[in-house]
């Protein structure tokens, strides 16, 4: 049972971490568009797809941001 | 046959392709076919970034169509509104595109826009139809806009809106105080079990239950996972309750606030004093699932939101003003700088800027937006045009009759503003009853207190607490606006958008059916139905001498038109509310109204009153054409079904010809009227109002007054935004099939309302006796309550699936 002096407050330390993940991403608009999310696992990256024929002029060459 | 029907039609925006004009290309090693040269660049340009997932992510969607790119590309100078300084550094882009289609469109723009130079940051929001872009130099500008259109969609530029921001700031403010609620009510709930099933220390045996260190331990950790829920997830309620009771009343927020508190403060006390009991658990989940409920009724409301926001951008940012000292030049101008009395220059395919009157020109012009009719109105001089109309085929100047605050467009937006703050009657009834319930129980809740108090019980307070608890009108207050939610997003997936709360309520209880005919009934899609040749060419080619003149007009009668044929025709004018003229092999052809086709015989008259009839000379009279509505594929099983299910089906068409019999016989209907005027329609919806409670299902203008006299009216799938705002709901997809099963849903929405409020109204007349003597413990009181909610919740969960 003296485990529960330690389970307790790791629980509290948890949810307070997941609260603040949730705060961030809900400020970070993870909300504002539910939908496509749920699709974008479905689309493949064209960068994982590697295509040796690119004839050199390959965007993905480019500095990419994101 | 799949294959041929591919080939057959454009390979970016899927379109049919005709004859004449279509191009081919040679992408991703393989031949396909374009509607125009517009399409076949955006598929080059969408290859050369080696992005041709994009068509079977398409597919995958279940979403054939991208749009076109045959479009007016917009003026640079319209984007300049949107285009501010970012933090960040570089400039953020604002636009709306209202033509995002699927989520492929959305991977589309970002891995396009991502590959180009200076782009920091691509966010496309698919929900909302809106895309920010950041880059680095303003100079891009020009560039950026024109591969979004290149790409085929018609990006518009989202001009900030106060009222826009500020529901996105309460969505947001709202889904951070739902989910703190539920991040901290999933532990506290935990503690609570845990406390619960080790059961308090008793009178007999002091040592029994918990070691008061870990049940102490608990109760200073719920404390603090409950403070955030109690003090910032419900602060709604208590600002509200604030409010009622400073204008003396008693509203529902006043007795979930003082629950909550009550539950927290006894709670804290207790902890302090190691008291016998902790209620954190009930004062978190009661905020739980009332914000969830407050959440869920939001989101469902946004798509309204959505939709006032898009008609407004019907209108076009900038118009070509006259100036007023010389009638032959015209200004740019911005869109709000119109004044009543100003002449406007409208071209050929554009949208008609303001409500007013038309000085010079004729075109014709189709009022889609406003009265669902897809066929253009020729307007001369003299005649009234609406702005958001479309010009098909003139050059117009039109003075504008208001500013744009007062055209009926914007006025429509406002109106359905105003919809969208409507409370559904149930949910307000529901309210009432718990409001008066809450403040009786209050009366009792001190009642039982200071009774107990007076008669010496040291549990005085705890049983006034286990009243308020278990009496708590949670569960009452829940019945209908949990099932009212849940059925509106039912319906909403299933394509039927509520815009009025008490429509369920009326199609629970409707016992008949009122339809109108034309794109009700029918598709309202012209389709030939029959050639009677007049000359020496038979139907056939006459057909195809129809189609090859029609190929070049854009009005819905050319759409009829599609038979296959290597015929050009040369020459070609289009006459606004005539017809098509042109050359065909050497022939002067014309195609339209008898008295522009054959000008010389007026004497000509239709071989019958019944569709619409068109006559092709070329040059003497060759064929009469006639052009008929067909009837939707689903009608007949609809009206069967409705039939089965004991309700009544009657047909009211304004349609003068005898089609409306015709239709009356091929369909189970028990009443048809034609040739009705609106005032007529309105009289027999009434008469058909004293028999029972009617619903009326219409698609136009028309059916407006009749919808209006109705006890509810479904709209369906109508291209009108009057109709939507005068219709309690909306079929958006044209299958008649909904129809039925929506009245069945209704009623079960309706049954399990009445459960609902049943188990909740038991549960809390039989608890309240118990909690008032003194003889339920405060914990029980707290399972009672939050599983009597769990009940109606979940009860109204079964409303998740539409069948069954």
């Amino acid at each position: 049972m003296e485990l529960f002096l330690v389970l307790i407050p790791v629980t509290v330390v948890l949810v307070l971490l997941s609260l603040w993940a949730f705060v961030w991403s809900a400020r970070n608009e993870q909300f504002d568009d539910l939908d496509r999310q749920a699709w974008s696992i479905l689309f493949e990256e064209p960068e994982s797809r590697s295509k040796p024929d690119t004839d050199g002029t390959d965007p993905r060459a480019e500095d990419e941001p994101r | 046959m799949l294959d041929k029907v591919r080939t057959s039609l454009c390979h970016h925006c899927q379109a049919p392709l005709s004859e004449t004009e279509r191009c081919e290309a040679q992408i991703g090693g393989a031949l396909h076919s374009f509607c125009c040269p517009g399409c076949a660049g955006a598929a080059r340009l969408i290859d050369a970034l080696a992005l041709n997932a994009f068509y079977d992510y398409r597919a995958s969607c279940g979403v054939t169509s991208t749009p076109t790119t045959e479009r007016r590309a917009r003026d640079v100078q319209d984007f300049l509104p949107v285009l501010v300084p970012a933090a960040e550094g570089g400039v953020t882009l604002h636009l709306l595109i209202p033509d995002l289609r699927c989520v492929a469109c959305v991977w589309l723009l970002e891995q396009v826009l991502c590959r180009q130079e200076g782009v920091l940051k691509v966010t496309v929001n698919f929900a909302r139809r809106r895309l920010q872009l950041r880059f680095d130099d303003s100079a891009r500008l020009p560039a950026l806009v024109s591969l979004i259109e290149q790409l085929g969609y018609s990006p518009v530029p989202d001009l900030p809106d106060a009222g826009r921001e500020a529901a996105k700031a309460l969505r947001r403010a709202q889904l951070l105080r739902l989910g703190v609620a539920g991040l901290c009510m999933m532990p506290v709930m935990m503690f609570a079990m845990a406390s619960y099933l080790a059961g308090p220390p008793t009178a007999q045996n002091p040592a029994s239950g918990m070691d008061p260190l870990y049940e102490s331990l608990l109760r200073w950790a719920s404390l603090a996972l409950s403070t955030p829920v109690v003090f910032y997830s419900a602060a709604p309620f208590h600002r509200g309750a604030w409010q009622a009771l400073r204008h003396r009343q008693l509203g529902m927020d006043l007795p979930v606030s003082l629950a909550i508190l009550a539950a927290w403060v006894l709670s804290v006390y207790n902890t302090l004093s190691f008291g016998s009991a902790v209620y954190f658990d009930t004062a978190c989940m009661f905020a739980f699932l009332l914000l969830l409920g407050r959440h869920v009724e939001l989101i469902s409301r946004e798509h309204f939101e959505d939709n006032a926001d898009h008609l407004l951008r019907l209108l076009p940012a900038t118009v070509r003003r006259r100036s007023p000292c010389n009638a032959l030049e015209f200004a740019t101008v911005p869109m709000h700088e119109v004044t009543a009395g100003d002449v406007l220059q409208v071209l050929p395919g554009e949208t008609i800027p303001a409500d007013g009157v038309v000085l010079e020109g004729s075109a014709s012009i189709s009022e889609a937006a406003f009265t669902g009719e897809p066929l253009p109105v020729l307007r001369t001089p003299g005649a009234r045009v609406l702005a958001g109309a479309l010009n098909h085929d003139g050059t117009l100047l039109v003075q504008a009759a208001s500013a744009p605050q007062q055209f009926l467009l914007t006025r429509l937006a406002r109106l359905q503003d105003a919809a969208m703050a409507y409370r559904p009657r149930w949910s307000l009834l529901a309210d009432r009853a718990a409001g008066w319930f809450i403040g009786s129980v209050l009366v009792l809740a001190a009642g039982a207190g200071v009774f107990w108090h007076l008669a010496g019980s040291a549990d005085a307070w705890v049983i006034a607490l286990t009243v308020l608890v278990v009496a708590c009108p949670c569960a009452l207050s829940l019945a209908t606006p949990v099932a009212i939610t849940v059925a509106t997003t039912t319906l909403r997936r299933h394509g039927v958008l509520i815009r009025n709360g008490a429509f369920l309520e009326r199609a629970a209880a409707t016992t008949s059916v009122a339809f109108d005919k034309t794109g009700t009934l029918t598709e309202a899609q012209l389709h030939v139905h029959g050639v009677i040749p007049l000359g020496e060419r038979s139907a056939q080619e006459c057909l195809a001498m129809a189609t090859a003149l029609e190929r070049h007009s854009e009005h819905p009668i050319a759409r009829a038109f599609a038979t296959p044929t290597a015929l050009v025709a040369t020459e070609v004018e289009i006459v606004p509310g005539g017809g098509v003229s042109g050359s065909i092999d050497g022939n002067a052809c014309r195609i339209g109204q008898p008295a522009f086709a054959c000008p010389g015989e007026p004497a000509l008259t239709p071989p019958s009153q019944e569709g619409l009839w068109i006559l092709l000379c070329g040059p003497g009279p060759l064929a009469w054409i006639g052009l008929q509505d067909t009837l939707r594929p689903d009608a007949a099983a609809m009206l069967e079904t409705l039939r089965r299910d004991g309700l009544r089906t009657t047909l009211f068409s304004g349609d003068p010809s005898a089609s409306g019999l015709h239709l009356a016989q091929a369909l189970p209907l028990d009443a048809v009227q034609t040739g009705m005027s609106p005032a007529e329609k309105i009289e027999a919806v009434r008469a058909e109002g004293e028999r029972g409670t009617v619903m009326m299902v219409g698609d136009g203008i028309n059916d407006a007054g009749a919808m209006a006299a109705a006890a509810c009216s479904v709209a369906i799938s109508p291209r009108d935004v009057l109709v939507q705002n005068s219709a309690d709901a909306t079929l958006v997809t044209p299958a008649l099939q909904v129809l039925p099963v929506m009245l069945r849903y209704a009623r079960r929405t309706r049954r399990i309302i009445r459960q609902n409020l049943f188990w909740s109204l038991l549960y809390n007349l039989s608890a309240i006796p118990l909690a008032l003597a003194g003889l339920l413990p405060p914990w029980l009181a707290a399972i009672g309550m939050s599983l009597s909610s769990l009940l109606v919740v979940f009860n109204a969960g079964r409303l998740h699936r539409m069948e069954g």
